[in-house]
């Protein structure tokens, strides 16, 4: 089975670099970005399963990349990793699957969010 | 002429053309004292009344009215006196003048009757004063509204912050807690960790849960601090704001707002609080600028998507220098010197715009002379797709 293709976007690095470091023990291909520009731009040249995202960051924040990204694929996965009132991250919904994760994380949360939306 | 007018002598008493008839003499004597007391009386008491009431209008002319009867009076007394002295000469001078001073008031009644007519009656006076009591009662109960209105908005207000500050508080304290909580369960499952660090790493791992739990219920308190959200229209809800803002002296507002109602959904008191950040920014701006004419204008127009409105905040205060950039929008990220900002303003507005399902950008103002400002732009999804497209901008 090919494993499944993670584009992610968090600009906190040290959050960054263990999420990368697990998914990807856990069996996930990972596409690392600093931000929404950055995954953005990832996204032009790289495929991807299913997208997860920290809400804000710098240049372009989690929101604005989920709204450009459904331009290009209405029913893409979306795992939404926030500090802030899930419920305030509602307005997210889209036509596609989401799953909303409050900081902090645990990995198996991740992990089983990531392949729920997949899945769906 | 007045020696022959006081000489009595060929005179005889008027008494005597009655006949000296007692029945005639004391109809005549009663008569007279009676008429006479009683015009006697009548200055005395229009003397205490001038006395009194200081504030009559046209004293004068109660002295006149006085003087008159009081002449009219000492005629009738002289018409006793002559029932045994033929003290004519006197009677007559009296009645002259009694005559003079009768004509004066006749006279002078008349010209005066306007005026007295003109003043107003205690009734017209009672009349007005309750009309005037009324309104300082209605006055009362307005200033008691005005005041429970602003009570009720310094309450909002204040949960509106409240909730906005424990959601900033939820979000920055938790980056932390997740690094720590992402960090140390990868530790555990390693692998050859001796039985007491995995121990400590799963001590650490459960009180960041319980961290993660209270960051929960901060959460949750700042959702119910700001309220359900509800509909309602954006161009009022700046219109009002901007309605109690002060400028700078010298400062200028142009505003270019839509005439219909433009609807969005949220909280009413979020949405001001983010503007209300965005016009405090531009006016300290302003303030600190040296630079011509200091100018704001705001202006709604609808966003670039369709099914948006954007709210331009355009001023001259400069601008935001470059090496800021995005992180202008961060918390505690100022240009401001420590006493005058705190460098929450705009990330609070930034996290507002946020949750109504927007965003709030920035752009800086040039014109050939170098930089002029800095133009806000916060662009909201309209509650309703029927609602009415604004006219395009003009190009």
């Amino acid at each position: 089975m090919r494993a499944i293709r993670v584009l992610m976007a968090e600009d906190e690095v040290l959050a960054a670099e263990v999420l990368e470091e697990a998914l990807s023990a856990a069996g996930f291909a990972i596409l690392a970005a600093v931000d929404g520009q950055a995954a953005l731009d990832l996204a032009d040249h790289h495929g991807f399963d299913v997208l997860l995202t920290d809400l804000r960051m710098p240049r372009m924040d989690g929101g604005e990349l989920i709204r450009l990204l459904r331009l290009r694929r209405p029913n893409l996965p979306v795992v939404v990793m926030t500090g802030y009132d899930p419920e305030e991250a509602r307005l997210l919904e889209g036509p596609g699957p989401l799953r909303l994760l409050s900081k902090p994380l645990r990995i198996d949360q991740v992990v089983a969010a990531l392949v729920d939306v997949v899945s769906h | 002429m007045l020696a022959s007018v006081l000489d009595t002598g060929d005179l005889v008493p008027h008494g005597v053309c009655l006949l000296w008839r007692p029945e005639l003499l004391w109809l005549h004597i009663l008569s007279d004292a009676a008429t006479g007391l009683a015009y006697w009386s009548i200055p005395i008491a229009l003397a205490v009344l001038v006395r009194r009431r200081r504030d009559l209008a046209f004293p004068w002319a109660f002295d006149l009215f006085g003087l008159f009867i009081l002449l009219c009076g000492a005629t009738h007394f002289a018409g006793i006196w002559v029932l045994w002295f033929p003290d004519y000469e006197i009677e007559g001078v009296l009645k002259a003048l009694t005559a003079v001073v009768s004509v004066a008031t006749a006279v002078v009644v008349w010209p005066l009757l306007p005026k007295v007519l003109a003043l107003p009656s205690p009734a017209e006076l009672a009349t007005a004063n309750t009309a005037l009591v009324q309104e300082v009662q209605e006055r009362r109960e307005a200033e008691a509204r005005l005041r429970a209105a602003q009570h009720d908005l310094v309450e909002t207000a204040r949960r509106a912050t409240l909730g906005t500050v424990c959601a900033g508080v939820a979000h920055e304290m938790s980056q932390p807690v997740n690094v720590i909580s992402l960090w140390v369960e990868r530790a555990r499952t390693l692998g050859d960790v001796p039985a007491r660090v995995d121990r400590a790493l799963g001590v650490v791992l459960e009180q960041t849960g319980r961290l993660g739990l209270l960051l929960d219920r901060i959460r949750l308190l700042s959702r119910q601090a700001n309220g359900e959200g509800q509909i309602f229209d954006a161009v009022a809800a700046t219109s009002a704001l901007l309605d109690g803002t002060e400028l700078p002296p010298g400062a200028e507002l142009s505003l270019n707002l839509p005439q219909q109602a433009l609807p969005v959904r949220g909280s009413l008191q979020q949405f001001t609080e983010a503007v209300g950040h965005l016009v405090t920014n531009a006016r300290e701006a302003l303030a600190n600028t040296r630079r011509g004419r200091p100018q704001l204008a705001v202006e709604i127009t609808h966003g670039t998507e369709p099914g948006t409105l954007a709210i331009e905040l355009r001023d001259t205060g400069g601008g935001v220098p470059g090496a800021l950039g995005q992180r202008i929008f961060e918390p505690f990220v100022t240009t401001k010197p420590l006493r005058e900002g705190g460098g929450l303003g705009l990330s609070i507005a930034a996290g507002i715009a946020h949750s109504m399902g927007g965003r709030l950008d920035y752009r800086n103002l040039e014109d050939e002379t170098g930089p002029v400002g800095a133009a806000f732009r916060l662009t909201l999804p309209l509650a309703s797709p029927l609602a009415s497209p604004l006219e395009p901008p003009a190009a």
